[in-house]
């Protein structure tokens, strides 16, 4: 059985990226300027970020930078960052290892940004910062194309690649499965429809320090090997009720889905087709389609001679609409009627409860209430309402301490308590971390115990 | 349109088989145990002549059982590979009188096997209801790169009655033209339980059959042979037995 890993001389060094292409770097090494006087990191997972299910949470940073030279002094018009010294800018924080290498310590970008001057100098210059996920979260819903009998991680990858991301810079875990009757997307942002869909597959969704967004389940597959730490390296601890988990009852709403019989999804009446290529964009169709069966398009009698001049036909489906072409080999235009064809699903909008951890107080403000566009059949709800409520017994008590732990520990990551007193013992599952580079090096831990 | 789990078809295709006489092939090949392969860009057509001579029907189903690695689940919206169909229907006169195009995709709501990409789509729909002057349906592969079989494509007609039939058979029996015969269903030759009835002209082996439907003892609705199931409540009206 292994011990965990305690800081060992590691040091932080920050580099700031500005839309000019200019570089600014300071570290926690550096004695004279550009000196990275205090950081403070918090890296969460949504279990005790404020939503009882692990939903997406993203990261923050405070840094405190001595910059004698005033350069990254908002009024400073000669600095070489004059003008781009806004919100946005990208700070890539690097871990400093004893033996010289480096690695990854988180991908942030700023949100605020000051300096105090004071007895005629600038004292420090504090920057906040929030990771890539809170930038993509505020991004609006890309257009996708509709999906029938899907699997959500395909939905997932449709999004990711919808908002510009390249496949590896996203991971998916295999493990997350949850196949969708039809495809939806819930809400406006992104951030919305990734919490509905984290929710649904009780799952976290995060980002790594080397700026990969991560979506794994919210407990993730304990290790052979769960290094331990020993009691006497801890301290300031508390041990309490997580807030956000102590429910009586959990309550879904969700839709049980059925696939209807061939319907006419649109029709357009004497729609005028000019010679050669139409392009029919945005036909709306129901956003609950299913599937397209096909595009019949006839002419009237008084146009009939021209029915026969109807050459290729196209179409592609996405959600709520239909794109269509039919090229005409006509020399003049013409009406033609055209039908699109297709199945939509038909919902019935259902409720189930499940008691957490056999709890029998009557308490009604204690109620979980869950709703899930991604719950499609009883069976699917019956399971995950059972998952939902096994998984907030579980995380009902949280423990908070200090200690020392190496920077290299990650949340989602377990750790075993061993010589403390009895009720402390077992093994954890590390949630949340707040670390504090300065003078004096330490690491706030949150932890919920697993068994 | 009627429900189409209440629509009869018949079991033969009006399409012929699959062999290289009836089919035109472009970049495509027809295997001696009648399997289609379409190559990327390539195309079968077919235009039956006998098959659909005078061929009348309310209701077409139109079923592919295929298989391609390019086929995902955006298939079900998008025409990539399609089935280009163009009906021509004649009036009673014999003269051309009405053209639909249609483009099918390949849909995967029915799996064969998901591992093997092999699936059977059906699509049903309604046809301008007259007679067939001619027919051409075409399989083109406008996928990319990846090949597509087809182990079985069919159109079927509804079993049905057209509307001008039925009219004529009122017509015939409100004018006394031509006797009518009407039948009498039984279950099972016990002669207990009306299982049917059906009007039908005299020399014509044509019927208008209504089947009743029990449900618990109870009378829940009408099938027909002409593809319209008339749920009772649904009846239009009431038939005055005292006349």
């Amino acid at each position: 059985m292994s011990s965990i890993a305690m800081i060992d001389g590691q040091q932080l060094k920050c580099k700031l990226t500005f839309d000019n292409g200019k570089v600014y770097e300071c570290s926690t090494t550096n004695t004279d300027d550009n000196v990275l006087q205090t950081a403070r990191i918090n890296e969460s997972e949504g279990i005790t970020s404020g939503n009882p299910l692990g939903i997406m949470s993203s990261n923050s940073v405070n840094l405190s930078i001595l910059d004698s030279a005033g350069v990254l002094v908002l009024t400073n018009a000669s600095s070489p960052y004059a003008g781009y010294m806004r919100n946005g800018v990208k700070i890539e924080l690097t871990l400093i290892n004893k033996d010289g290498s480096e690695s990854p310590f988180g991908t942030y970008y700023t949100d605020d940004w000051d300096t105090k001057r004071s007895n005629g100098g600038y004292d420090t210059t504090n920057l906040n910062g929030k990771d890539y996920l809170d930038y993509i979260g505020n991004m609006e819903i890309p257009e996708l194309d509709a999906f029938a009998s899907v699997e959500i991680s395909e939905l997932l990858v449709a999004i990711f690649e919808g908002i510009g991301l390249k496949s590896d810079q996203y991971y998916i875990n295999p493990s997350l499965n949850l196949e969708l009757t039809f495809s939806v997307t819930k809400g406006a942002k992104v951030r919305d429809t990734l919490n509905a869909i984290a929710n649904a597959l009780i799952a976290s969704i995060t980002i790594s320090r080397n700026n990969v967004i991560q979506v794994n389940p919210a407990f993730p597959e304990q290790p052979a090997d769960i290094p331990v730490l020993e009691s006497h390296y801890i301290s300031d601890t508390t041990i309490g009720h997580n807030r956000d988990s102590q429910y009586n009852e959990v309550r879904l709403d969700y839709v049980a889905v059925g696939i209807q019989e061939s319907v006419d999804l649109a029709k357009l009446n004497s729609y005028r087709l000019a010679p050669g290529p139409n392009s029919i964009d945005s036909v709306e169709i129901p956003s609950n389609t299913q599937g397209i069966d096909g595009i019949f398009v006839s002419c009237s009698a008084t146009h009939l001679n021209y029915a026969a001049l109807i050459g290729d036909i196209d179409y592609t489906g996405y959600q709520g609409g239909i794109s269509i072409s039919i090229e005409s080999l006509a020399e003049e235009a013409f009406d033609a009627d055209i039908v699109v064809s297709g199945r939509t699903s038909g919902s019935t909008r259902k409720s189930i409860y499940a008691k957490v951890g056999g709890n029998k107080s009557i308490n009604t403000g204690l109620t979980l209430m869950l709703t899930s566009e991604y719950i499609q059949s009883d069976a699917i709800a019956k399971k995950y309402i059972a998952d939902v409520a096994e998984y907030l017994s579980k995380i009902a008590a949280t423990i908070r301490f200090n200690c020392l732990l190496s920077p290299v520990i990650e949340t989602s990551s377990y750790v075993q308590l061993e010589n403390t007193v009895d009720t402390l013992n077992g093994i954890y599952l590390i949630t949340g971390l707040s670390f504090n580079f300065s003078e004096t090096y330490s690491v706030d831990v949150t932890a919920i115990k697993i068994s | 349109m009627a429900r189409t789990s209440d629509i009869k078809f018949n079991t033969t295709s009006f399409l012929p088989v699959l062999n290289a006489e009836n089919w035109v092939l472009t970049n495509a090949t027809i295997s001696a145990e009648g399997v289609l392969t379409i190559n990327p860009g390539g195309s079968a057509v077919c235009e039956p002549s006998q098959t659909i001579i005078n061929l009348c029907f309310q209701y077409c189903e139109v079923v592919v059982d295929y298989q391609s690695v390019g086929i995902t689940p955006s298939n079900n919206f998008r025409s990539k590979p399609k089935i280009l169909i163009r009906e021509t229907y004649k009036n009673n006169d014999n003269a051309i009188d009405q053209i639909m195009s249609r483009v099918l995709g390949f849909n995967v709501f029915k799996e064969v096997s998901a591992e093997d990409k092999r699936y059977i789509d059906t699509t049903i729909f309604k046809t301008p209801n007259k007679n067939l002057a001619h027919y051409r349906i075409e399989i083109r592969n406008t996928l990319e790169t990846e090949d597509i079989i087809i182990y079985n494509v069919g159109a079927f007609s509804s079993i049905d009655i057209s509307a001008d039939q039925v009219g004529g058979v009122i017509n015939d029996v409100n004018n006394n033209n031509r006797p009518a015969s009407f039948k009498v269903y039984f279950n099972d030759g016990s002669y207990s339980l009306l299982s049917g009835l059906s009007a039908s002209m005299a020399n014509s082996s044509k019927e208008l059959k209504f089947k009743p439907i029990y449900s618990n003892g109870l009378l829940g609705s009408i099938e027909t042979n002409f593809g319209i199931t008339y749920d009772v409540v649904n009846i239009p009206e009431p038939i005055d037995l005292s006349t």
